[in-house]
């Protein structure tokens, strides 16, 4: 998140801000929980592909200080508890390094890799997969080969899904961003498989251009016999020589005539809540007549990968030609 | 539906020997060379739904020859999770047979393959892929079979996600079957790995040999050099890396896995992602690499092996073939001489680049533009005639240059010598002196024009001395015969020193008997003389003058005269911006001239550089007599060319003068245009608009035909004494040039050669996805339907579908939005198209159908005269204080005429980003927008406006929203007619300002039709004056409502009802829906719908009929077809209808997004 002119135009940007998000999207979480009570009850939540952290953040505000945590029958836990805090346990995931938050672990692993499933229960100090609701809000970096990067954002949902089968209770939900492309009819299908609801949202804090919504999936009620693992993901490649033997012709998912379905569609988010998509002309002053100012970010934005060239063509100068 | 021609990215090019592989959506080409050029020789489909994203062969070297002595190829094809091995057999057939449903699936995507053993005796094929999750695959494939074995799975010696991986069987080690694999991570590492194939057991290991550690970025691309020495990346962090792959020393040991750190080398400058690079050497003493880039750019880059610090270098960067404003070039090929190249672009072109050149039998392959220059340090070289009666060496520079075709120039100096210079191929110069006039120092009145005699031209050089006088000098590209110059040939022409001496713009050998000049002095008020002059007995001679009195602030810069019957025009452009006409008497004593018409503004405030007849229109196609068309031809510094026609009539008596603007282009690459030819390539019948002028520093020759820079060169600007001139056909072909400047007092010469080489093999489209497409409706003037197309790239491109071979062929492209072009709408009469884009553009464009003689298009057997016309007419003037993001998302245009039925203009509606609307009245004789009422609905994005007129009412249906605008219209003197808006006495705007409508008012209705945004909203009426209103939303929901009006006596509202919701028609958001045509089952309707999902649906809805519950009819629908099509982010669907017989009959669908294509109905 920068400081910039955006600020004036783009109505969720200006808001994280103003709440101390680090970034937009943190509305979009707000806005499925507003639509689906998704933290009813809700004591123990793992954020994957967390960084800079705005869901986490969500999270914490939502389940540890302010939000409404509550049991089953709707009690208040915290009062149960007297004042002190319950239980909730926020675990948060990313490659990247991220700035810690009051209330939630932060822990720098790859979702993929087998060795992140033992580090996860043990900081939410448990030995048994009993987290409540598992999200994701990853997403890769988009090169505009729109195949290749809805396979990309596929396979990270995949991994996702993965780490959630490993984690989650019986009953647990899991809410991850999906890329609404020509092949998402087979994603739906394959998350049907696991939970009892599978809905598609759309947040009106996500902009109606993007081809972005979220999967929500609610129940999760694993097939009779399925056995989660990391060493042998399911849907992200053969990792076994049994998994590759014989003739080509098996049936794949895709091919298979139920293997296409979709799921239902909810947008979500009030209709006098913002419009991601609207120009709004906010006024140079606010309601009490004080000069609007450009907001410092809650956080400087991440690097881009492109930092060093940048600098680098500075450096050299000559209008950034490098050639001689 | 079948989809018969696409254009889109070309993801996948590899040469075959001479020829050239393209993979083009799901399908491969096959081009063959042909001349200087590439030729396609057949299409085929490879995959069902993927692209083609990789091609390898079985032989690395060239392909078996013809009598079967060199084993055959098979050529491995893949694209997302399938692949296809095609033997060479069946690639070498003239129509070769190849079913896209022999597609191999596999279970992961693919990144790269290779072949283990090519075809043997039995025909079985082993190869092996590489999958975006580090996982190796072998398959064994029987060719007469469709099916391939999938027979073993190597371990990954780390599973983690890749975006790029290169394989290559290890054939430095004779006898081994290992494969060594380089996989680039999404989390920036470069892992090298090997695997022994040779061991069909379980216990093979994959050897994870290095790891290199660096990059900032994903990486996108990594190749290996051919002796598998060196490696190099590319990644997100905008650098390239190489490394050593063949040391083992350096970095850290961890569990056997050398870390690395370090590259060889890092190369930086592309100014954006990197997708791939290629090695085109790897000695020991140099390395040099290829790159392409998100940025439109390859570059070549080399390294010294030996030098230390290891810099890797760019030696030399090709840009600009691919479409400006666009971006990605996602593929490249190196032909196997190492001497050229080939790109293939987002933007569906495939662009060829010659590394150096090299002559292949004498000829260079691709003949691209050769540019050549020499340098003449004249300056002080020439003594005057007497040596003796100077003691000093006398000061002397060139003055000013008057180029003879591209091979000879004169040059006169400043001390009055006129030199003349023979350029000889091979480069070679030969300096001849033609005289000394001590009169003509520092003269600037010296210019050429044409003279024409007997069939053949020569060249009439005039020249200005101090005192007034001419002398013309008749002469052939070999300059004048200094002997046979008579110095009594003086003529007094004006009183004082002359300027400029200008001729005729117009040399057309078929209408020139005789030729016209201009003279101008150095006192803006004098009259200009115009000269005729004709030549006689070989001498020129001059018959007549005139003297023109010049409006004021208008000093002459080009003329155009034009004689037919008796009569003369001559229409002058000036330094700033304006034309003045003049009728020329036949005698030359009828006193001083005055204009009859001026224009002003025409090159906006910049001077006119020149004018001349549209390809040389004749005389005997417009007789002058009593009424006139001259369609006329003029470039600015404003960096326009327009075509104008100018009309003379009569009108009781009195002449009428008119001048109108029929085709405008600004080509950007040339923002100081100096001229416009049509130039024909020798021995081809394809004519090319050629542009020539400056860019900065550069002189510049612009191809608008291939909307290319065919060579520009660096001459530190225009502003210096300077001439150009393309090859006379005498003794330089036309597409030769000569460009003589001066600088530092020494005179350059550049000459161009092969100013026409097409470098494109395949003609680049939008360079980024289309958000907008609109078919021009049915017109009585042009047989073919007129494709418009608006892309994110800011550019409207115009194009028509061929009749029979569904090909797409360009026309022309506009360039003048500064932001991505949001809607389309063509006017209901084909004649007038709008535009909208952000920062509330809105343009409207007049478009000339078959505009004769406009060459804005390869001229061809297929496309025939088909050309249009293009100009801006008019911009919508914003508010001052526009909000930098205010969207005009959605346009609709409706016909308003007068109280006689003719068509005054158009009422324009937009909706936008911040909820507000507009209307407009566009009055197309003042050629301007009215704003008439404007209203704001709440605080959303609007995205979709369409207008009905019926029963006298004016209904405007916002996505979800009816409003009846009836009052709102009339309030301004716009009423409704039955299905028509007219005006009866004149347009009434307030001057409080435009009409506001309120989003409360009564007469204004909301149905809620889908849950999310209205992506797309179409209006079908009835015969029984009913609108059925058909909309696509994100929801992925098709909503089919019905709007039945109130009677005219019926105060009532209108009837609003949902008749059907196809919830979940497709599987992500609906984004276009087009009407079919009423059809002939009464009660029915047909229509195609399409979405982000790529599925293109056809539907029919039977409505059931007036019953009882006219409201509630039960209504059903049927999803008669569904067809993939490979256009990601479908955004817009339109049909195209062909004559058929007498009728005009639909049976085509374009469908528009990241590329566009085209299915039969």
């Amino acid at each position: 998140m920068g400081k910039s002119s955006k600020d004036k135009r783009d109505s969720y940007y200006r808001l994280a801000k103003e709440q101390g998000y680090r970034a937009r999207s943190a509305y979009k979480l707000l806005q499925l929980d507003a639509q689906f009570n998704l933290f009813k009850g809700v004591t123990r939540v793992v954020d994957l592909c967390a960084a800079p952290g705005s869901w986490s953040q969500v999270l914490s505000r939502s389940l540890v200080s302010t939000g409404k945590v509550t049991n089953e029958d709707g009690d208040d836990i915290r009062n149960v508890a007297g004042s002190t805090k319950p239980k909730v346990k926020i675990v948060a995931l990313d490659l990247q390094p991220m700035t810690p938050l009051p209330g939630v672990i932060t822990l720098q692993a790859d979702i993929t890799h087998p060795s992140t499933l033992p580090l996860v229960l043990k900081h939410l100090e448990s030995d048994s997969a009993n987290v409540d609701l598992v999200v994701s809000d990853g997403a890769p970096d988009v090169t505009g080969l729109h195949d290749l990067d809805e396979y990309i954002q596929a396979q990270l949902l995949l991994a996702a899904l993965n780490l959630a089968t490993c984690v989650l209770r019986p009953g647990g939900n899991f809410v991850a961003k999906i890329f609404r492309g020509r092949d998402v009819a087979e994603l739906y299908c394959k998350l049907r498989i696991f939970f009892e609801r599978v809905t598609v949202a759309k947040p009106r804090s996500s902009r109606g251009s993007s081809i972005e919504a979220f999967v929500v999936c609610e129940n999760y009620t694993p097939p009779e016999g399925f056995e989660p693992s990391l060493e042998n993901p399911i849907w992200t490649g053969p990792t076994r020589q049994q998994d590759v033997e014989g003739q080509i012709g098996e049936v794949s998912l895709e091919d298979a005539p139920s293997g296409r379905w979709i799921a239902p569609f909810v947008a979500c988010g009030d209709l006098s809540e913002w419009d991601s998509d609207a120009t709004y002309q906010l006024p140079d002053t606010d309601e009490n007549g004080v000069k609007r100012v450009s907001i410092d970010p809650i956080q400087p934005p991440t690097a881009p990968p492109y930092k060093t060239a940048i600098e680098m063509r500075r450096r050299l100068g000559n209008g950034g030609k490098i050639e001689g | 539906m079948k989809g018969n021609s696409y254009v889109g990215p070309v993801t996948s090019l590899a040469f075959w020997g001479e020829d050239l592989l393209a993979g083009h959506g799901s399908h491969l080409k096959r081009f063959s060379p042909s001349g200087t050029q590439f030729a396609l020789r057949w299409r085929r489909r490879i995959f069902q739904r993927e692209r083609i994203q990789g091609i390898e062969f079985s032989n690395s070297g060239p392909r078996g020859d013809a009598d079967g002595t060199a084993p055959a190829t098979q050529v491995l094809l893949w694209g997302g999770k399938r692949f296809q091995i095609v033997p060479q057999s069946v690639l070498d057939h003239a129509e070769p047979s190849i079913n896209c449903e022999d597609e191999i699936p596999a279970p992961d995507w693919i990144l790269h393959a290779a072949f283990l053993h090519p075809a043997t005796e039995d025909k079985t094929v082993e190869i092996a892929v590489i999958t975006a999750h580090n996982t190796i695959l072998r398959y064994r494939h029987d060719l007469d079979t469709p099916i391939a074995q999938r027979f073993r799975f190597y371990p990954s010696p780390e599973r983690c996600l890749l975006y790029s991986a290169h394989i290559t069987v290890n054939r430095q080690i004779p006898g081994s079957d290992s494969l060594v694999a380089l996989a680039g991570t999404v989390f920036g590492e470069v892992l090298l790995w090997e695997i022994d194939t040779s061991q069909l057991g379980d216990a093979v290991k994959p050897n994870l040999i290095a790891r290199y550690l660096s990059h900032e970025g994903s990486v996108f691309g990594v190749s290996v050099s051919q002796d598998l020495k060196l490696a190099a990346s590319c990644s997100d962090d905008r650098t390239i890396r190489v490394w050593d792959v063949q040391s083992t020393a350096g970095g850290n040991q961890v569990d056997g896995c050398q870390e690395v750190k370090e590259p060889l080398a890092v190369g930086w400058g592309h100014q954006a992602r990197i997708w791939g690079t290629r090695f085109l050497e790897s000695g020991d003493k140099c390395v040099k690499l290829i790159s392409f880039s998100e940025d439109l750019t390859a570059k070549i880059w080399s390294f010294d092996g030996t030098s230390s610090p290891k810099s890797l270098v760019c030696v030399q960067t090709f840009k600009s073939l691919h479409s400006a404003s666009g971006k990605n070039i996602w593929s490249l090929a190196v032909h196997p001489d190492g001497d050229m190249f080939v790109t293939g672009g987002a933007d569906s072109g495939i662009a060829s680049w010659e590394i150096a050149h090299k002559a292949i039998d004498g000829l260079p392959r691709q003949a691209n533009t050769l540019i050549t220059e020499t340098v003449f340090p004249l300056a002080g070289t020439i003594q005057p005639l007497d040596p003796a009666s100077s003691k000093r060496a006398p000061k002397d520079e060139p003055r000013k240059y008057v180029t003879l075709g591209a091979n000879s120039f004169l040059a006169i100096m400043s001390s009055g010598w006129l030199r003349h210079c023979q350029l000889s191929n091979p480069v070679g110069e030969q300096w001849r002196d033609v005289g000394f006039w001590p009169q003509i120092k520092n003269s600037s009145a010296f210019s050429v024009g044409k003279a024409y005699c007997e069939g053949t031209f020569t060249y009439l050089v005039a020249l200005g001395a101090n005192d007034g006088k001419f002398m013309f000098l008749r002469c052939d590209s070999s300059g004048p015969d200094a002997a046979s110059i008579d110095s009594s040939q003086w003529i007094k022409i004006c009183d004082s020193r002359p300027s400029e001496i200008i001729f005729d713009g117009n040399q057309d050998p078929y209408n020139s008997i005789g030729t016209y000049a201009a003279v101008t002095t150095f006192r803006p008020d004098d009259p200009v003389k115009l000269l005729y002059l004709e030549t006689t007995d070989g001498k020129p001679a001059l018959k007549k003058q005139w003297p023109l009195v010049p409006p004021e602030t208008f000093p002459f810069t080009t003329i155009l005269v034009h004689q037919s019957k008796g009569r003369i025009i001559c229409l002058v452009g000036s330094r700033h911006g304006a034309f003045a006409l003049y009728e020329i008497p036949e005698e030359s004593d009828a006193g001083e001239l005055k204009p009859v018409k001026v224009w002003r503004h025409v090159h906006d405030d910049e001077s006119v550089t020149s004018l001349a007849c549209q390809n040389g229109q004749s005389a005997t196609r417009s007789p002058l007599t009593t009424f006139a068309q001259l369609d006329i031809v003029s470039t600015g510094r404003s960096g326009a060319y327009k075509f104008h026609r100018l009309s003379i009539g009569d009108s009781e008596g009195l002449p009428q003068y008119d001048l109108s603007e029929r085709n405008v282009v600004y080509p950007a690459s040339v923002p100081r245009l100096e001229n416009y030819q049509v130039l024909e390539k020798p021995g081809v019948r394809q004519q090319s608009e050629i542009l020539y002028g400056f860019r900065g520093r550069d002189f510049v020759l612009w191809n608008q035909t291939l909307g290319i820079e065919a060579a520009s060169f660096d001459c530190e600007g225009g502003n210096r004494s300077w001439a150009f001139t393309f090859g006379d056909d005498n003794d330089s072909p036309q597409d030769h040039g000569l460009f003589v400047f001066t600088k530092s007092k020494e005179c350059h010469v550049v000459r161009f050669e092969n100013i026409l080489h097409n470098p494109l093999i395949q003609a680049p489209f939008h360079g980024r996805e289309l958000k907008a497409l609109a078919v021009s409706p049915k017109s009585t003037t042009s047989p073919y339907r007129i494709i418009a197309t608006g892309a994110e790239d800011t550019t409207i491109r115009f194009s028509y579908v061929h009749p029979e071979t569904d090909e797409l062929h360009p026309l022309t492209l506009r360039k003048s939005h500064t932001t991505g072009i949001q809607e389309l709408v063509w006017s209901p009469c084909g004649g007038w198209l709008f535009s909208s884009g952000s920062i509330e553009e809105v343009y409207c464009w007049k478009v000339n159908h078959q505009v004769q003689d406009i060459i804005d298009t390869p001229v061809t057997a297929d496309s025939g005269s088909l050309a249009i016309g293009v100009v801006r007419e008019a911009v919508y003037a914003g508010d001052a204080d526009t909000l930098p993001d205010l969207r005009v998302c959605g346009l609709d245009v409706a016909t308003v005429m007068g109280a006689g039925g003719d068509t005054l203009g158009f009422l324009v509606g937009m909706v936008r980003s911040d909820s507000s609307i507009r209307l407009a009245f566009y009055d197309i004789a003042a050629k301007r927008f009215l704003t008439i009422a404007e209203g704001v609905y709440k605080s959303n994005c609007l995205l979709q406006i369409r207008f009905s007129i019926a029963n006298d009412a004016v209904l405007m249906f916002t996505a979800g929203t009816i409003w009846d605008v009836t009052g709102v219209l009339a309030a301004c003197g716009i009423t409704g007619r039955s299905k028509a808006l007219s005006i009866d006495e004149r347009l009434v705007v307030p001057t409080s300002g435009p009409v506001r409508f309120l989003a409360e008012k009564e007469g204004v209705q909301s149905l809620s039709l889908h849950q999310n945004s209205v992506k797309v909203l179409v209006l079908v009426e009835t015969e029984g004056g009913e609108i059925i209103l058909l909309t696509g939303g994100d929801d992925t929901a098709i909503v089919v409502s019905r709007v039945k009006l109130a009677d005219k006596n019926d105060s009532g509202k209108l009837q609003w009802a949902v008749l059907k919701s196809i919830e979940r028609s497709h599987a992500s958001a609906v984004t276009t829906i087009t009407a079919m045509p009423p059809s002939a089952t009464e009660g029915t309707l047909e229509f195609v719908s399409s979405g982000v999902d790529q599925q293109v649906k056809r539907w029919k809805v039977t409505l059931a009929g007036n019953g009882e519950s006219p409201m509630e009819p039960e209504t059903t629908v049927e999803c008669l077809e569904d067809v993939y099509v490979n256009v990601p982010d479908v955004a817009a669907t339109a049909l195209v209808s062909e004559p058929d017989g007498e009728e005009m009959r639909v049976c085509k669908l374009v469908v528009g997004g990241v590329g566009m294509e085209v299915l039969e109905l």
